[in-house]
């Protein structure tokens, strides 16, 4: 393994450390592998004679509590060099890792941002058809349930009227009057014979509009419940 | 919770134990000279046998228990970390010296027990 592959494994391994120890950890490890590195051995020789990574990482990670005061997070140097910074940029920050993704981002979003729209708008227009065929299923229930208790009111009503009519009528044609007042009491006995129809239309239709209604609203809000949930929740 | 750590063709010995007298390895080390990490571990391996990953937490802890203090050096364009004894260091080793002085006295003891009855 060479030197960079060993510090990126490394770093990797003691990411649960706090920065300031994980760079001390870092530069350790690589001061001895340049140490060695200086003495003859080949960086390959160097890094295999620090041995187990599993046995280092676990020194390395042995008495850190998470929250308890570390050592001196700066040691003073003397004297400050530019070469540190390169140093700190050999050893994987995690920095870096945290700027990569942001500009991937910016980057990607003249693909996403059109997809991104597309989408919200196919969401919007499916609320808009949801809610369209609900209050259209509520209307039209109430239409008919208005219908038909108007086509009830007016036979009771028209039979009456004709019931008035007939009584005036037959002083002068005694038939005529006779045949109305058989059609208005028809008519009548027709509107009181669907008048508890009529009623129970109208309790039907009140449950029932309450109920797609309710419905349509469940079903707007399903969205926002099923992640209120944990993963694993119910299925569409 | 004590248990036996067996180093590679070493002896069985207690893990605080060891760590403890490989501190003071250290500490004796550093008395010679102020020194850096690679040459520490050859330096304290003629006493007592120690590997680069044993002895990082063994300085992390000297230092935050203040009786090591750190500072870096310029090297060939690279900078080096060096570890230098303080006072509370040489007193830790005072004390070390006088803990074991008694137990050296009860080994001898017990050596004399045990050779009595023929056990070598």
């Amino acid at each position: 393994m060479h030197k960079a592959e060993f510090m990126r494994e490394l770093g990797w391994r003691l990411a649960a450390l706090p920065m300031p120890e994980l760079k001390k950890s870092l530069e350790y490890y690589s001061e001895i592998i340049d140490d060695r590195v200086e003495d003859g051995m080949s960086e390959e020789e160097a890094v295999r004679a620090l041995g187990d990574m599993d046995e280092i990482a676990r020194e390395a990670l042995r008495d850190f509590v998470p929250g308890q005061p570390q050592a001196d997070p700066e040691p003073p140097v003397r004297p400050e060099h530019p070469q540190r910074e390169q140093a700190e940029k050999e050893a994987p920050s995690r920095k870096k890792r945290r700027f990569w993704k942001p500009l991937l981002i910016a980057l990607g979003s003249p693909f996403w941002i059109p997809l991104l729209m597309a989408g919200i708008c196919i969401v919007l227009a499916l609320y808009v058809c949801l809610w369209a065929a609900a209050l259209s299923l509520f209307v039209c229930g109430w239409a008919a349930v208005l219908s038909f208790a108007a086509v009830d009111i007016a036979c009771l009503a028209g039979g009456v009227m004709g019931v008035v009519t007939a009584c005036l009528t037959f002083p002068e044609w005694f038939l005529t009057g006779l045949f109305v007042f058989g059609c208005a009491l028809a008519v009548f006995g027709l509107g009181l014979f669907f008048l508890p129809l009529t009623c129970r239309f109208f309790r039907i239709g009140w449950k029932a509009g309450g109920w797609v209604l309710r419905g349509a609203w469940k079903l707007s809000a399903l969205p926002f419940r099923r992640r209120r949930r944990s993963k694993g929740g119910e299925a569409r | 919770m004590r248990d036996i750590v067996l180093p590679k063709g070493g002896v069985g010995m207690d893990v605080q134990l060891r760590r403890g007298l490989l501190e003071v390895c250290v500490l004796t080390v550093l008395c010679r000279g102020d020194s850096y990490g690679y040459r520490l571990v050859r330096d304290v391996s003629d006493i007592i046998e120690i590997s680069e990953s044993t002895l990082y937490p063994i300085l992390k802890r000297l230092e935050a228990a203040g009786m090591v203090s750190v500072y870096s050096v310029e090297h060939n364009g690279r900078l080096r970390r060096y570890y230098k004894i303080t006072e509370p260091g040489c007193r830790r080793i005072d004390v070390f010296m006088g803990e074991w002085k008694e137990l050296m006295r009860v080994y001898r003891r017990i050596e004399g027990e045990m050779g009595a009855k023929g056990d070598a």
